[in-house]
């Protein structure tokens, strides 16, 4: 089920008010309640993989309970040997469904580089809605309990209503056990100011989805499909287009995620912060996609030694982080490519001490930054425009050729894509979008704490009305997929 | 809790009630250049037919389908037959719509026998292109009801962008009383450029060949949608309950597009667990440039091959009576 479907605009209410007036007597009733709409959010999609996240889930259950039992006895091997298997049963099922074929073909692809030729037999395997999500989150929970940072869930219903929670189920944020698992065994009370702000979040969301997202989507997808016919200027128009695209269709994704999850009583992590506001991309990892940087860096990262180990082995945990950052996105050398690029712009940073330099809200008290921090701004977000051509494109050649057309000698030669585009209003809801967030910037959400912003209720009514009647409105005639559904 | 969900419920309701005029007038200012009258120029054959259409009652075929439709029934070769036939076929419809129009038809048409046309593409298709179709066209009766069959095709395709189309030109129609030019049939045709509208919902395009030299299709496979599908099941079940012959066809296509389908054994084999189905693809051999105008439609002479052969097998399937020459 989409966030953004008929389907969904049923189901939510539907579900909140069972949630809250049927179910909330008996925290496990409402917990199993949580498990069932949520299996039911997932199967709408194709109910044969339900049998995946069951398995994964009850891998993780008994994993946690047997490490436990094994800490408890100091059998520390023993807690070892299960949480290991635990992690390769989880990314064995990740590997097949996601990186099997790219892995086989790769490997023949590498063969036949030296003139030898490989017979191969790829699979053709449907790829499991949001598996790189529910899979980190389970592998997280066990990964903790073997660390002893939580004790292990005793409570099937709630620990299978942690790794299925609907909302951000399919696409994040990747949660930590630390964090939600303990909200799923305490009692939950309606709060009519978090409810309220919930749904200021998943306002927010579908705006930036459906009305900056999809109309972005539209042009860009064109641009894309046609770069070796279009100029230098649209090659740059669909970058941008695209860059906006990403950002509105996740970060969408999550701000309706969190609103929804309010809904039902439940704090989840922020996944965006800005991101395109960063000064350097130091601190555009700490504000893009923050559930899986954040996992990335705890499960990984430190345990290779982090940065508090030679350069040597900066550069090279550096160099893992990113490039399987990259993998988990999508089983392609494109995305490969992505990672490997931002780990260069990353390391000079790293090396010279300088990735936690901005950790503060830009041009805090202010209302415009200066030239210098513009500067920075607009440099750390062209570098970002040029990492995206890398993510978009089919494959490493479509995305060399869109960057060598990007500097070719054309670039104001008119395009048709121009002309024909005069309807779509992407540009200035992107320009919405930026001013809304620039403007909110130390606030939660785009819409969060409004009232201190916007003092006088009726300003508040007319930017709702403006977001509801754009989301009605400038609907494009396909609907599209969230991107990160494929992840 | 009650304060939170009335209050939501309340801004709801008053944003949808302002959202319709906003919309409207919006997008009037938006389309002060509109094309409206320019559709004129254009054979606007949902809104003809539709329009034709409470003229003829107690007929023997009602064909319905999309454009392979009423581009393929020519009432003048079935007549010759002595066959009163209707053509609701309109451009892309799909089951969705088919079921609402023969839902609403059935009665006052009393059909001996409906042929139920099924295109592989458009059975997984949301129906947003046909529902477009209708909210655009004018008819000149039942209004009130035609706006309510609109909508609920609207409905059905789950798609805000054919909502809004709806709003729009329902604002047009019954708040601002737009006057509407409506396109009807007074003769026997109508002519626009190189097309006729033939009374009885055909229509039919000068004779053209097909150049194949431009069509490089892509292999595809045959997608039952379940909207689609539950559609299909309704409007048997109505045909079976009113105890109405039905035929399900698949119109000849050229074979580039027909072999482009790699699991169509597989359609036929579901499409049959519906009733008689009859795949003209393989009953009639056709020749892609001879027989067809485009990489989707039959030219006249095709037309003429394949309705011949349609009556021969209605006849022998004892749906519209038996044979008197």
């Amino acid at each position: 089920m989409l966030f953004n479907s008929f389907e969904f605009a049923i189901f939510l209410p539907i579900t909140f008010i069972l949630y809250w007036l049927v179910f909330n007597r008996n925290l496990k009733l409402q917990n199993a309640f949580i498990v069932a709409v949520s299996y039911l959010f997932y199967g709408w999609w194709d109910w044969r993989f339900l049998i995946l996240i069951a398995f994964t889930t009850f891998c993780s259950y008994t994993s946690g309970i047997f490490i436990d039992k094994a800490n408890q006895k100091s059998q520390n091997k023993k807690a070892k040997i299960i949480s290991a298997t635990n992690i390769t049963i989880n990314l064995l099922i990740l590997g097949v469904f996601k990186y099997y074929n790219f892995f086989v073909t790769s490997f023949a692809d590498a063969f036949s580089a030296f003139g030898i030729t490989l017979e191969t037999t790829t699979l053709n395997i449907i790829l499991p809605v949001g598996i790189s999500f529910y899979t980190f989150q389970a592998l997280s929970y066990s990964i903790d309990v073997y660390r002893r940072k939580i004790e292990a869930s005793h409570d099937i219903i709630a620990f299978f209503a942690f790794v299925s929670f609907f909302p951000q189920l399919v696409a994040g944020p990747i949660e930590r056990a630390t964090n939600l698992l303990p909200q799923f065994t305490q009692k939950r009370s309606f709060d009519y100011s978090t409810a309220v702000d919930g749904c200021r979040q998943i306002l927010w969301g579908l705006f930036k989805k459906i009305v900056v997202a999809d109309n972005c989507a539209t042009t860009c997808n064109q641009i894309f499909a046609t770069y070796a016919d279009q100029p230098a200027s649209m090659l740059m128009v669909g970058a941008l287009l695209f860059t906006f695209q990403i950002y509105g269709d996740f970060s969408g994704y999550s701000d309706i995620a969190i609103g929804t999850a309010k809904l039902f009583g439940i704090k989840l992590m922020r996944n965006f912060n800005i991101p395109y506001f960063s000064r350097d991309i130091a601190e555009f990892w700490r504000r893009w996609h923050i559930s899986l940087t954040t996992w990335f860096r705890d499960y990984i990262y430190i345990p290779l030694g982090g940065s508090r180990v030679t350069k040597a082995k900066v550069v090279r945990n550096t160099l893992i982080i990113f490039l399987l950052s990259g993998l988990w996105h999508g089983a392609n050398w494109t995305f490969v490519i992505w990672g490997a690029y931002h780990a260069l712009l990353f390391l000079p940073l790293i090396l010279l001490g300088k990735n936690r330099k901005y950790t503060h809200t830009i041009a805090e008290g202010k209302h415009i930054p200066s030239i210098k921090e513009f500067a920075m701004m607009l440099i750390t977000f062209l570098l970002v425009v040029v990492g995206w051509i890398f993510f978009r494109a089919e494959t490493i050649g479509d995305a060399w050729h869109y960057i060598c057309g990007l500097c070719s000698l054309n670039t104001f030669k008119a395009s048709y894509l121009f002309f024909t585009s005069t309807k779509n209003f992407a540009g200035i809801f992107v320009i919405v979008m930026l001013a809304v967030e620039w403007w909110q910037r130390s606030k939660e959400h785009g819409l969060g704490e409004l009232h201190t912003s916007l003092k006088r209720p009726i300003f508040r009514c007319l930017l709702y009305f403006f977001l509801f009647f754009s989301i009605l409105a400038f609907q494009t005639s396909d609907s599209i997929q969230f991107l990160y559904f494929q992840f | 809790m009650k304060k939170f969900l009335i209050k939501t419920a309340l801004i709801f309701v008053i944003f949808a009630i302002l959202y319709i005029p906003a919309y409207s007038i919006l997008n009037m200012i938006a389309d002060k250049d509109s094309q409206e009258a320019s559709d004129f120029e254009y054979l606007k054959t949902t809104e003809i037919k539709f329009n034709e259409i409470d003229n003829y009652k107690d007929i023997d075929i009602l064909f319905v389908g999309s454009s392979h439709t009423y581009r393929s029934f020519d009432p003048r070769i079935f007549s010759k037959e002595g066959l009163k036939v209707f053509n609701i076929g309109t451009s892309s419809q799909t089951c969705m719509q088919s079921w609402f129009l023969i839902d609403r038809y059935i009665d006052a048409l009393n059909p001996k026998c409906v042929v139920y046309d099924l295109f592989p593409d458009l059975m997984n298709n949301k129906g947003e292109e046909s529902t477009i179709d209708f909210i655009s066209s004018n008819f000149e009766h039942n209004q009130a009801m035609w706006e309510w069959t609109k909508l609920k095709m609207a409905m059905c395709t789950k798609n805000m962008y054919t909502i809004n189309k709806w709003i729009y030109k329902a604002f047009q129609r019954h708040i601002l009383r737009k006057e509407n030019q409506i396109q009807t049939i007074k003769d026997d045709e109508l002519r626009i450029r190189n097309e006729r509208y033939i009374k009885g919902g055909f229509v039919e395009r000068d004779l053209e060949y097909y150049d194949l030299s431009y069509d490089n299709r892509i292999d595809t496979t045959c997608k039952l949608g379940t909207m689609q599908m539950m559609f299909l099941r309704k409007t048997i079940n109505l045909l079976k309950d009113k105890g109405i012959n039905y035929l399900l066809v698949e119109t000849p296509v050229p074979s580039v597009l027909y072999n482009s389908y790699d699991d169509h054994d597989k359609y036929t084999e579901k499409i049959s667990e519906y009733g008689t189905f009859y795949d003209y693809n393989i009953r009639l051999k056709l020749n892609d440039s001879l027989d067809f105008y485009d990489s989707h439609h039959l030219n006249q002479n095709g037309v003429a091959k394949y309705d011949s052969l349609l009556i021969k097998d209605l006849y022998e399937l004892k749906y519209i009576g038996d044979y008197v020459h």
